[in-house]
């Protein structure tokens, strides 16, 4: 057989220069709300999404903020629940409400020819909700055993400990759903929180794809009401974090096979001037397939099927967490073999092969994650809440390309330290 | 519409190509013509297993991952019972690693001992993972049996035993990989911001020299129709009872298929679909229902699953089943009930048609069951469908005797009582 390539060597490549950033557009509708608009894409579809302060700080203990967002959906004072289903459905319509720490997000995704005919439905929902008592009662039932479901898997267990710890019991990005929260929530709750989170107060729309020339005129028509009226909630308090005195927790599940691990420690947000190279360090440690624990811990000794860290921001705090789930018998040799990755990050310095690979794999990778209008917006979205846009981005790239392997030692020593990490185990 | 180029190596590769330059990414995808259901019965999740073994470098090339990484690539892969699908997205100007990287590992793979005894335990713990570690995990490995007899869709592909992952010998291997990982038993899917006529010089250049390979036609053993119910019954430490019910259907290149997937839909794709309404809301038997085709190569089935909510009775959960099954078998549907799940299928067909990566997946597999250009006929196939045939389709599959269910009961649950 005669290949007439060189097989060993492989291909000529480009490493990436810069990417290119949708422009956004903004407007304000007349009643204050603010609008940015992200004009992309090959397809007439169009997202939109809509920021509420209507999270689970603004509303002070679980269960109530996701509630009020997905109750919302079934029933207003004009539409039953089967009515908003059939409508969205027939229109081949996505709708959905998702509530994080500080906000929740309405999101509708449809052909753009159909958004006069879903606009109005969307406004219907963020404006006269009615919250039935029945359909209060099936939602919260139907919660519960969801929860309960969930609080079966090792994953899970071990990532509600993981809050609790590292941020405190009571602190709201550390506080979790406990099932007697199901008995004291009461229908009275949800509607004096529906009544003063989603109004015109701090509430933002994010538009993506391609909307038409008349979206402004839509908008302004179903949101900028100028008598509908401001509400009260708390847009920025959370107290101070109280992590746990102590270092390891584990938390007992009969006959599991596996034991999910996590393990980190609290840091800041995306505003800290070392956000930006950790992104770098992580992706070394654990961040891509290629990373030092998926080799060490995968790949070379097969304790798990996959392991990865991230790096967490939250609008007043944040973590460095790095989570699996490993063979049962073999967790604590799991455990040690993490932390000589974590420690070798610190002791030896990255070698020059290695940095280019993770160079040109992270500038790739924000070419994927800015690949067309949808996720651009996603990650504009989050931006804002920090208070920033691409240029956190722009500046991303020049950090990658040229950060240097002394500054990821130094960031290593400085923010991995082992006595600084928490190790929660949910299993045996 | 996806504008589709396609191009065959003398070797057998086809190669379809779908330029889409709003992207400055590419997909390549390439599919292999086997799955789970070529696998030998005491030597099942062995298609899998392979996917895995992949990665652990190739004749000339120690490492698939970090060459492609290096040039800004990410990959990943998937074994169903039919198919073994790999794919790469990566910066359209690299696009030619993925081809190196691709060719060399379909050229020969490097076979090293320790590859396979890494990966068969990775393997194991991904079984621990998915289907013996979380609640409700081992469904597909009591479901799969009960609805087939003799045809290799009775196990899933993660194998039917843990046993047989830890028995794989390097033999094994070997064989699996010259029987199977083929150019003439293969399609390469390329989709971005790409050159057709570019793309099928670098096939020729990177494929051209791989010989085409004997592979053995395929002789599966047909699954004899059912023709009594089958029941199982097991009890496991879940927080609530489940319910899975299995009908015989047809293959997916049948024209039926479109049918029997609005049949899907009518009854669960959505909030306002049937049996969400009727069993979810109204009457609250059941806090989660999914109906759904397999949509296999071979005949596959349809499935109802769900569970129930606490207090409900396994009996009257699947009578209100059956009672909703009859009366989408028996009742004229709505026209305009009808027209929600056409017009559902049409929207999302162009959602997914933002992705490029989806588009180089959907392309490779239709050019495995036939023409890659099919894709664009399918809205076509939907929109043609009468309100008369729904409950036709239904009568022909929601009988008992055409049955298999798996009541799945709650014991000793932790959580509530």
């Amino acid at each position: 057989m005669i290949i007439e390539v060189d097989r060993k060597k492989g291909p000529e490549f480009q490493i990436l220069d810069k990417i290119d950033f949708l422009p956004i557009s903004r407007f304000v509708l007349p009643n204050g709300v603010d609008v940015s608009l992200l004009e992309a894409g090959s397809q007439d579809v169009t997202k939109i999404d809509w920021l509420f302060p209507a999270g689970a700080v603004q509303a002070g203990k679980p269960l109530l903020a996701s509630t009020v967002g997905n109750l919302m959906l079934e029933g207003t004072d004009s539409r039953t629940s089967a009515e908003i289903s059939d409508i969205i459905d027939f229109y081949g319509a996505h709708l959905n409400v998702q509530t994080y720490h500080h906000n929740s997000v309405i999101t509708l995704i449809c052909l753009t020819k159909e958004l006069p005919q879903l606009l109005p439905v969307v406004e219907d929902i963020v404006r006269n909700a009615v919250f039935d008592a029945k359909e209060y009662y099936i939602y919260l039932n139907k919660r519960r055993q969801e929860y309960l479901l969930e609080s079966e898997k090792v994953r899970t267990i071990a990532a509600r400990k993981f809050g609790q710890v590292v941020f405190g019991e009571a602190h709201p990005y550390g506080r979790q759903l406990e099932l007697s929260q199901f008995d004291t929530l009461t229908r009275e709750e949800t509607i004096a929180f529906y009544k003063n989170a989603y109004t015109p107060l701090a509430c933002r729309i994010v538009v993506a794809g391609q909307p038409g020339s008349d979206i402004k005129d839509l908008l302004t028509r179903h949101f900028g009401d100028v008598s509908w009226r401001e509400g009260m909630v708390n847009l920025n308090g959370v107290s101070e974090l109280m992590p746990s005195p102590d270092k390891f927790h584990l938390v007992e599940k009969d006959g599991a096979l596996q034991s999910a691990i996590r393990l980190g420690r609290p840091l800041f947000n995306n505003n800290h001037p070392d956000f930006i190279p950790l992104q770098v360090v992580n992706t070394i440690l654990g961040g891509y397939f290629g990373s030092r624990l998926m080799t060490a811990v995968r790949e070379e000794k097969g304790l798990t099927y996959g392991i990865g860290s991230s790096i967490v921001s939250y609008q007043k705090s944040g973590m460095w967490v790095i989570a699996s789930e490993v063979m049962g018998e073999m967790r604590e040799a799991a455990v040690e073999a993490i932390f000589e990755e974590v420690k070798r990050m610190t002791d030896e310095p990255v070698d020059k092969d290695e940095l280019e690979l993770v160079r040109n794999y992270m500038l790739g990778e924000l070419l994927r994650h800015f690949d067309g209008p949808f996720s651009s917006s996603d990650i504009y979205r989050s931006l804002w809440e920090f208070g920033l846009d691409f240029g956190f981005y722009a500046k991303m790239v020049e950090v990658i390309k040229t950060i240097g392997s002394e500054e990821i030692q130094l960031l290593s020593a400085k923010y991995l330290k082992r006595e600084d990490f928490y190790v929660v185990v949910a299993g045996r | 519409m996806i504008e589709i180029y396609k191009h065959v190596l003398p070797n057998g590769l086809r190669i379809v190509v779908h330029p889409d330059i709003t992207t400055p990414l590419a997909a390549v995808n390439l599919i292999y013509d086997v799955g789970a259901r070529d696998e030998e019965p005491d030597r099942t999740g062995f298609a899998h297993l392979f996917e895995h073994l992949m990665f652990g470098g190739s004749k000339n090339v120690p490492s698939y991952d970090e060459p492609l990484q290096r040039v800004g690539g990410e990959n990943n892969a998937w074994t169903s019972n039919d198919f073994t699908n790999y794919y790469v997205t990566l910066p359209a100007n690299n696009i030619e690693t993925a081809f190196w990287l691709e060719s060399d590992r379909m050229l020969e793979l490097n076979f090293t001992p320790k590859n396979l005894e890494v990966q068969s335990k990775v393997v194991i713990e991904e079984f621990k993972q998915r289907y013996l570690n979380q609640p409700y995990g081992d469904v597909p490995l009591l479901t799969r049996p009960l609805a087939y007899k003799v045809h290799p869709y009775l196990w899933p592909t993660i194998g039917k035993d843990i046993a047989h992952i830890e028995q794989a010998t390097m033999d094994d291997v070997k064989s699996f990989f010259y029987k199977h990982y083929a150019p003439n038993n293969a399609v390469l899917a390329v989709a971005g911001n790409v050159k057709p006529e570019a793309i099928f010089r670098l096939a020729e250049r990177w494929f051209g020299g791989i010989p085409r390979r004997e592979v053995p036609l395929r002789s599966l053993p047909v699954e004899p129709a059912q023709t009594e119910a089958r029941e199982l019954t097991v009890e496991r430490r879940v927080p609530a009872d489940f319910l899975h019910i299995n009908f015989h259907t047809g293959k997916r290149c049948d024209p039926d298929f479109y049918i029997n997937d609005l049949l899907s839909d009518l009854l669960s794709n959505g909030p306002s679909s049937r049996l969400f309404q009727s069993l979810v809301k109204e009457n609250q038997l059941f806090s989660d229902i999914n109906a759904f085709i397999s949509g296999d190569i071979d005949p596959g089935l349809f499935s109802v699953t769900g569970r129930l909510m606490p207090g409900v009775s396994i009996g009257r959960a699947e009578a209100a089943v059956w009672k909703e099954l009859e009366a989408i078998s028996t009742e004229k549907i709505a026209d305009r009930e009808l027209q929600k799940v056409k017009n559902k299928v049409e929207s999302n067909l162009v959602f997914s048609e933002i992705s490029f990566l989806n588009k180089a997946m959907n392309m490779a597999q239709y050019e495995l069951m036939g023409d890659a250009n099919d894709i664009n006929n399918e809205i076509e196939q939907y929109r043609a469908i009468s309100t008369q045939q729904i409950p036709e389709a239904a009568a022909s599959i929601f009988r008992k005797e055409n049955s298999s269910t798996l009541r799945y009961l709650a014991v000793n649950g932790p959580g509530e009582k």
